[in-house]
C-alpha cells in the first residue's frame, strides 16, 4: 500500500484516502454562459499526463481535508502535497 | 444531556475482556459524552471557544489538550469534575469529551459566532485498551506508526482499525482509548478480542 | 539434540529434532527421494534451502501444506510427509490454525542474518536506529553456515540488543515502493504440538522501514551436462554441509567445480570421511593465489585434481542412483569414468536478487564473479554482502555453465529440474530464434515451476550466452515477482477471514432483528433485516403479509442506516441550493424536503430528505450506501470551491437511530407513544418535524413517508434506538404492529414509483430521465449539474426514461435486469433491438398482481405500448404504464 502525504497528518496509508481527479480544475463562474464545448471541457476533459500530475485527494478516514499533491503517473511516486488556495510547489520533474 | 440509563443501551453493553492483571484489558466505557466541534482556528470564534472551555485547543492535527483523566485504569487518576479533553482531528475540527457540560459552556459562543458543535455521544462508543500488550494487539490492525516517539502520550489519530474508522488516543502509558463509530463497534470488538487471545 | 520420529512415504524414520527433513532422510540413508513430475526420473536432494528443485514433499501432519522443499522443513515429532513428484495436494482436512498479520514501523529493516546483514544491523544499531533483522532460516549465520564456519560471537550478540528485533524463520516475500515490505513468519511448525494453541501459525508482517538493507546472500548453482539429475548429484556446499553434520550416506565423491568453492567443499567432504576420488576443475590456469591455497590444500590431502575438465555424463545403478561419473577434457575427446555415489557440483554463486528486482532495480553482470549482482544505495534501499558482489574469499570462478552436448545428451541434461526442462528444449528455443530470457522462459517453461527459476534463471542466461556467443547480461535481465517463496493463501488472508473479512455494520436494534429470526440483507457493509418471517412462512408470503399490514394497519421499520449529515452555518441554505436540484433556502424551520443531487455531468448522484432544524442548522439524510460519498462531496465543494461559505458538515449517521411507523394506524400508535404530541393533520402536517418525549426519551418525530402511507419517523439518540423499537412493538401489539424489512420497503416504494438511487439509476440518469422534472428548480441561477441538462446528449430525444411495466400475466414476476423489446410480437426475427430493461420487479399485495419499474427509451411517450421480454424459456408480453401504481393522488399520506 502506498503512503500518501496528507499536508495536515503526514504520510498515511492509501486506504485512508479517496481520489478526486486532477487538481486546479475550477468550477466555472458563469456556467450558463459557456458553450457546450467549453462546458464539456470542464466536465470531461482532463490532461492525463504520463509523468508528474497535480491531483486532488481527500483524507476521508483522517482529517477529512481535501488537498493537492504531485504524483508521478508512471511509477506512483508522490511529490509534495499542498493545501487548496496555497502556492503550488514546482513539479518534481 | 444526561443519559436515561433505564432506556439506554450502549453498542457493546459495557463488554470487558482480559484484565488489568493480564497482558491486556479491553473494555467498553459506555455512554461517554462526545462532541464534534468545528471552528476556524484563525477566527475570533476560536478565541471565544477557548475562553468558554477554559482550555487551549491545540492547532496541530493529532495533538490532545486536556484537564482531566479519561481512562479508568490509569492509577491514582480519577476523572476530574468539569474535565474536558480536546482531540485535534483536523485543522478546524476537535473531538471534545469529558465530564464538563460542554454544550452549556459553548451555547453562548454558538449564538455569537460561526461554530458547529454536534453531540456525537451516540455516534461513537469508547473502548479502552490497556496493558503491556495493548500496543501489540493494536498493531495487528493499525497501519499507523505506534512507536512512542511517533505516537506519544496525548497524541491522537484517526484511521482504520480492522477496516473500521475510529479515533485513537494514546492517553497514558500502555493505555489507548478508541472511539469507533457505533455501527462498527461489534466488528471491532470481535477483531480486538481475536487478536488478544494470543497474549492472554 | 533430541531424537524424533517422522514418517516419509508411509515409512517410519527417526532423526534429530530441528534438522531439515532432507538432512534426516540422508541420515537414514535415503538418497532417492522422489520421481520428477513429467519424466519420472529418479531424483534426490540438490540443495540446502529454498533453492531446492527436486525434493518437494506434501506435508500431511499439522496444518498440512503442499509442495514444500524437504530442505526447509524442520523435523518435529510426528511429522508426516509424502514425496510430491512435483504435484502438490492438500490433506482433506480443515486447517484450524490461526493466521495473523502485524504492522511494524522501523528505522531499518535488514533482510538476511548472514555476516553482512549482521554487520549492517550493528552499524545502524550503533547509530541508535531501531532495526529489525528478518532471516528466513531458523538460525543466523547465512553463508557461514554453508561454509561450516561459526558466526563470530560479537556479531551474533547484535541480535540481542535492545534496539534490534530479530525474527528468524521470517521470509521477506515482497518489497514495494517507499520502504514497504511484506514478510511471513513461520511461528509454530517447528514447535512440538503442545504449544499455545492460540498462537498464529504464520504471521504476515507489513513493515514500513525508513531504510532497507538487502543482505540476501546467494545460492549455489548447478551445471548442465547429461544425466545431471540423478540421486547422489548435489550442489557441493549442500553435500559438504549435510555430510559434515553426520548425515552421510555416501562413500565416494567426485567434485566438479568452476571456482574455489568446490575445493573447500572437497576438503569438508574428505574430513567428514567421504573418499574424494577427484576434483574436476574446468579451469586449466588459475591465479597464483588459487594455486597456493585451494590447489595446494587438496594436494596435501592426496585428492586428485583434474584440470581443464568437467563432467559430461553420469551413470546410475539399477535403482537409479548415481554410480559413476564421466569426465571429459574441454579441449579433447578424452573421456574417463570414475566410480562415485556422490557428485558435488560447484557451478558458481547466484546472488538472491529477487527483492531488488521487485522494486525495479536491475542486476548487473559481473564477469569477475560470474554472477548477476546488485550494487545499490538509495534513500530507501541498499545492498550488501554477496548480493552486492562481495563474495569474501576470492573464488575466481570461470564463466561456465556446462559442456558442449550432443543432441542425445541434450535430452537428459536438465536446465530446470522441476519443469524437467532439458538442454534440448532450451536448444529448440534458441534454434527457433529466441534470444531474450523472457522468450526462452515462455517457450520452454524454464523458471516457471515452484522455485520460479531461483537457480535455473542465471544458468539459462549463461547457456543462451554460450550458445550465441554473448555475455549473460546481453541476453536480458533477471526479473522476479512476489512472493519470494510460495505461501498459503491463508497466511496472506491473515485475520481477514470469516466475520473479520469485511466489517459488518449494525444498528442499535440489530440484536432484536437477529433474535426475531429475520434473514439479513447486505446493504454495503450494513446488515439490514430483509423480512420477518413467521414460523414456516416463505419470503414471498412474508413480504405480501408485511406489505398488506403497512397499507391496511401499521408496520415498523428500522431506518437507522440512512446516512445523516449535520449541516450548520448561516450559508447552509445557499450551499444546499447549489448541492440539490431543488430549492432549500426557502424551507421553513421545522420542515423537511426531499432533494435530489446531481454530479456536474447532470446525472443523479444521491437523494434524501433534508430538514431545517433551526435557522442555520440543517440535517441531511443520504442513501444508506451514499453517506461517506456524499460527505466527501459536500466537503470538496466547501473546501476547494466555496471556502468563503460559513458551513460546517458533521457526520451523524450513527448518532441518530430512526424508527419508522407506517400505515393508516400509525397515528393511533404515535399518540400512544407520545401522549403530549398533537398528531392531528392540522397541527402536525406532512413533512413537518416535532420535538417530543417518545416512550420517555427526547425525540424528533418527522412526518416523512417512503411508502405513500401515513408515517412517522421517530429519531432518537442511538443509545435509545432499541428502547424505542421495543416500545413500538409493545404499544402496537393490539394494533397488530408488523415489523418489516428492506424487501417490503422496496415493494412499497416501487408501488408509488419512488426510485432508489443505485437501483433505478446507474450514474447515467438525469432527473428528467426519472420523470422527476418537478424537482428541478427553474428559479435558481445555478446548481450542480444544471448546465449539463442542456448538453446535446442529456437533452436529446430517445433517452431511457422511468416507466412502469405490467406483464400480461399478473402472476409472473419479471426478473430484474431483463431486457425489453418493442412490440408484443415475440416472433420478430433477430436481431431484435432492445428498448430498455427492468430495474425493479415485485409481486404486490395492494395490486393483487406483479408489477415492475423499467428504464425504456423514450418511455414516457410510449405509455400504453405493448412490449415483449424474451426469457430463456418463454417470451413475456406486457404493456408500458405510468411508474406510479398506488395512490396517484397522494391521498393516503395524511391517513
Ligand atoms: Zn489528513
Amino acid at each position: 500500500m502506498l503512503h500518501i502525504p496528507c499536508p495536515y497528518c503526514g504520510p498515511r496509508d492509501e486506504t485512508e484516502f479517496h481520489y478526486g481527479s486532477e487538481a486546479h480544475v475550477a468550477y466555472p463562474e458563469n456556467s450558463s454562459n459557456l458553450t457546450d464545448e467549453e462546458w464539456a471541457k470542464f466536465v470531461f476533459i482532463r490532461s492525463n499526463p504520463k509523468g508528474w500530475m497535480a491531483e486532488r485527494w481527500v483524507h476521508s478516514a483522517g482529517c477529512r481535508r481535501w488537498f493537492n499533491v504531485w504524483r508521478n503517473t508512471i511509477n506512483h511516486e508522490f511529490g509534495p502535497s499542498y493545501k487548496p488556495f496555497t502556492q503550488q510547489p514546482k513539479s518534481p520533474a | 444531556m444526561t443519559v436515561k440509563l433505564e432506556f439506554a443501551k450502549s453498542p457493546l453493553g459495557g463488554a470487558k475482556f482480559g484484565g488489568t492483571d493480564k497482558a491486556v484489558l479491553i473494555q467498553e466505557v459506555p455512554f461517554t459524552p462526545g462532541f464534534d466541534l468545528r471552528v476556524n482556528p484563525d477566527s475570533p470564534a476560536f478565541l471565544a471557544v477557548v475562553a468558554a472551555l477554559g482550555l487551549v485547543l491545540p492547532t496541530t492535527v493529532g495533538k490532545v489538550a486536556r484537564n482531566n483523566a479519561d481512562c479508568i485504569v490509569s492509577e491514582g487518576e480519577k476523572p476530574a469534575e468539569n474535565g474536558i479533553s480536546a482531540l485535534t482531528l483536523g485543522p478546524d475540527w476537535w473531538y471534545l469529551t469529558g465530564t464538563a457540560d460542554i454544550q452549556a459552556l459553548l451555547a453562548p459562543v454558538q449564538i455569537a459566532h460561526h461554530i458547529s458543535l454536534v453531540d456525537v455521544s451516540s455516534q461513537r462508543t469508547k473502548i479502552e485498551i490497556y496493558g503491556p500488550s495493548a500496543k501489540d494487539v493494536l498493531s495487528h490492525y493499525w497501519e499507523q506508526d505506534l512507536r512512542d516517539e511517533h505516537f506519544p502520550i496525548d497524541a491522537c489519530s484517526q484511521g482504520l482499525l480492522a477496516k473500521a474508522p475510529l479515533i485513537m488516543w494514546h492517553c497514558c502509558e500502555n493505555c489507548y482509548l478508541l472511539f469507533p463509530r457505533a455501527s462498527f463497534s461489534r466488528h471491532l470488538w470481535t477483531a480486538l478480542t481475536d487478536a488478544s487471545v494470543e497474549y492472554l | 539434540m533430541s531424537t524424533v520420529n517422522f514418517t516419509f512415504d508411509g515409512k517410519q524414520y527417526s532423526g534429530e529434532k530441528g534438522e531439515s527433513l532432507a538432512s534426516a532422510l540422508l541420515r537414514n540413508g535415503v538418497v532417492y527421494f522422489t520421481d520428477s513430475s513429467y519424466k519420472d526420473r529418479p531424483r534426490g536432494v540438490m540443495g540446502l534451502w529454498v533453492e531446492e528443485t527436486n525434493a518437494l514433499v506434501n506435508v500431511d501432519s499439522g496444518a498440512g501444506e503442499p509442495l514444500k522443499p524437504a530442505t526447509t522443513i524442520e523435523l518435529v515429532e510426528g511429522l508426516v510427509v509424502r514425496s510430491a513428484q512435483g504435484v502438490g495436494d492438500l490433506p482433506d482436512t480443515r486447517d484450524n490454525s490461526r493466521y495473523d498479520k502485524a504492522n511494524r514501523h522501523v528505522d531499518v529493516l535488514v533482510v538476511g542474518a548472514g555476516t553482512s546483514g549482521l554487520e549492517a544491523a550493528k552499524k545502524f544499531s550503533d547509530q541508535g536506529k531501531s532495526v529489525i533483522v528478518m532471516d528466513d532460516k531458523p538460525a543466523a549465520g547465512g553463508h557461514l553456515t554453508y561454509l561450516g564456519q561459526p558466526v563470530p560471537a560479537e556479531l551474533l550478540a547484535v541480535l540481542d540488543r535492545a534496539n534490534v528485533t530479530y525474527l528468524p524463520r521470517t521470509t521477506v516475500q515482497g518489497m514495494y515502493d517507499q520502504g514497504y515490505s511484506v514478510a511471513t513468519e513461520r511461528r509454530t511448525d517447528h514447535l512440538d504440538s503442545n504449544v499455545h494453541t492460540e498462537m498464529s501459525r504464520i504471521r504476515t508482517w507489513h513493515v514500513r522501514a525508513d531504510h532497507t538493507v538487502l543482505a540476501t546472500g546467494a545460492f549455489q548453482r548447478h551445471l548442465v551436462f547429461a544425466n545431471n539429475d540423478r540421486p547422489g548429484i548435489m550442489l557441493s556446499h549442500a553435500a559438504a554441509t549435510y555430510v559434515s553434520n553426520g548425515a552421510n550416506p555416501f562413500n565416494t565423491a567426485v567434485v566438479v567445480t568452476v571456482d574455489n568453492q568446490g575445493y573447500r567443499d572437497a576438503i569438508r567432504l574428505h574430513k567428514a570421511g567421504v573418499k574424494v576420488a577427484a576434483v574436476v576443475d574446468i579451469r586449466k590456469k588459475v591465479s597464483k593465489a588459487t594455486k597456493k591455497s585451494s590447489r595446494k590444500a587438496i594436494e596435501a590431502l592426496g585428492i586428485r585434481l583434474i584440470k581443464g575438465a568437467t563432467v559430461v555424463d553420469t551413470s546410475a545403478n539399477l535403482v537409479g542412483i548415481l554410480s559413476s561419473v564421466t569426465i571429459g577434457q574441454a579441449k579433447s575427446d578424452l573421456r574417463e569414468t570414475i566410480t562415485a555415489d556422490l557428485l558435488a557440483i560447484s557451478g558458481g554463486w547466484t546472488p538472491v536478487v529477487h527483492l531488488a528486482t521487485f522494486i525495479g532495480i536491475k542486476p548487473t553482470w559481473s564477469e569477475k564473479r560470474a554472477a548477476f549482482v546488485v550494487k545499490h544505495h538509495s534513500q530507501f534501499v541498499s545492498t550488501t554482502g554477496m548480493l552486492a558482489g562481495d563474495f569474501g574469499d576470492d573464488d575466481e570462478p570461470a564463466v561456465f555453465f556446462g559442456p558442449k552436448l550432443t543432441a542425445e545428451q541434450g535430452l537428459v541434461a536438465f536446465v530446470d529440474y522441476q519443469r524437467d526442462a532439458t538442454y534440448r528444449d532450451f536448444k529448440r528455443a534458441i534454434d527457433a530464434g529466441m534470444r531474450s530470457i523472457e522468450h526462452v522462459k515462455r517457450y520452454t517453461a524454464i523458471g516457471t515451476a515452484h522455485d520460479q527459476g531461483k537457480t535455473s534463471g542465471t544458468v539459462t542466461m549463461g547457456l543462451i550466452g554460450q550458445a550465441i556467443g554473448k555475455a549473460p547480461d546481453e541476453i536480458g535481465s533477471l526479473t522476479f515477482r512476489p512472493p519470494y517463496i510460495s505461501i498459503p493463501f491463508a497466511a496472506l488472508a491473515g485475520r481477514d477471514r470469516g466475520l473479520l473479512s469485511d466489517p459488518e455494520r449494525t444498528t442499535p436494534i440489530h440484536s432484536w432483528h437477529v433474535a426475531s429470526g429475520a434473514p439479513m440483507e447486505d446493504v454495503g457493509q450494513w446488515k439490514r433485516p430483509w423480512y420477518f418471517p413467521k414460523s414456516g412462512e416463505t419470503m414471498h408470503a412474508a413480504v405480501l403479509r408485511e406489505c398488506a399490514a403497512v397499507r391496511e394497519g401499521v408496520g415498523v421499520m428500522d431506518a437507522s442506516t440512512l446516512g445523516k449529515i449535520d449541516i450548520q452555518g448561516k450559508d447552509a441554505g445557499q450551499f444546499l441550493d447549489m448541492i440539490y436540484t431543488n430549492m432549500f433556502s426557502t424551507l421553513k424551520v421545522g420542515m423537511s424536503r426531499y432533494g435530489l443531487m446531481c454530479g456536474i455531468d447532470g446525472m443523479v448522484f444521491d437523494d434524501g430528505v433534508t430538514t431545517r432544524i433551526s435557522e442555520n442548522h440543517w440535517l441531511m439524510t443520504t442513501t444508506t450506501g451514499g453517506a461517506a460519498k456524499v460527505l466527501d462531496w459536500l466537503e470538496e465543494w466547501l473546501q476547494t470551491e466555496w471556502p468563503h461559505l460559513e458551513v460546517y458538515c458533521t457526520s451523524v449517521t450513527e448518532q441518530i437511530s430512526t424508527v419508522a411507523i407506517v400505515g393508516p394506524k400509525s397515528r393511533e400508535l404515535m399518540k400512544r407513544l407520545a401522549p403530549s404530541l398533537d398528531v392531528s393533520n392540522e397541527s402536525f402536517a406532512f413533512m413537518e418535524n416535532k420535538h417530543a418525549d417518545v416512550a420517555g426519551v427526547p425525540a424528533r418525530v418527522a412526518r416523512i413517508s417512503f411508502s405513500g402511507e401515513l408515517a412517522y419517523e421517530i429519531n432518537v439518540p442511538a443509545i435509545y434506538g432499541l428502547h424505542i423499537w421495543e416500545s413500538v412493538m409493545s404499544q402496537g401489539a393490539d394494533l397488530n404492529i408488523t415489523p418489516y424489512g428492506t424487501e417490503t420497503m422496496h415493494v412499497l416504494r416501487a408501488e408509488k414509483g419512488f426510485v432508489i438511487v443505485g437501483q433505478e439509476t446507474d450514474g447515467t440518469q438525469t432527473p428528467d430521465d426519472l420523470d422527476m422534472n418537478w424537482i428541478v428548480s427553474k428559479k435558481k441561477d445555478d446548481f450542480i449539474g444544471k448546465r449539463s441538462f442542456s448538453r446535446a446528449d442529456t437533452a436529446r430525444e430517445g433517452r431511457h426514461q422511468l416507466v412502469g411495466i405490467l406483464a400480461d400475466d399478473g402472476s409472473y414476476v419479471i426478473p430484474e435486469g431483463a431486457y425489453i423489446v418493442a412490440g408484443a410480437d415475440a416472433n420478430t426475427p433477430p436481431p431484435v433491438k432492445h428498448i430498455g430493461y427492468i430495474t425493479s420487479s415485485y409481486d404486490s399485495a395492494a395490486l393483487g398482481r406483479s408489477f415492475a419499474l423499467a428504464l425504456v427509451a423514450n418511455g414516457l411517450a410510449r405509455k400504453g405500448e405493448k412490449i415483449a421480454i424474451p426469457m430463456a424459456d418463454r417470451v413475456v408480453t406486457g404493456v408500458i404504464t405510468d411508474s406510479v401504481f398506488v395512490d396517484k393522488e397522494n391521498t393516503r399520506r395524511d391517513g
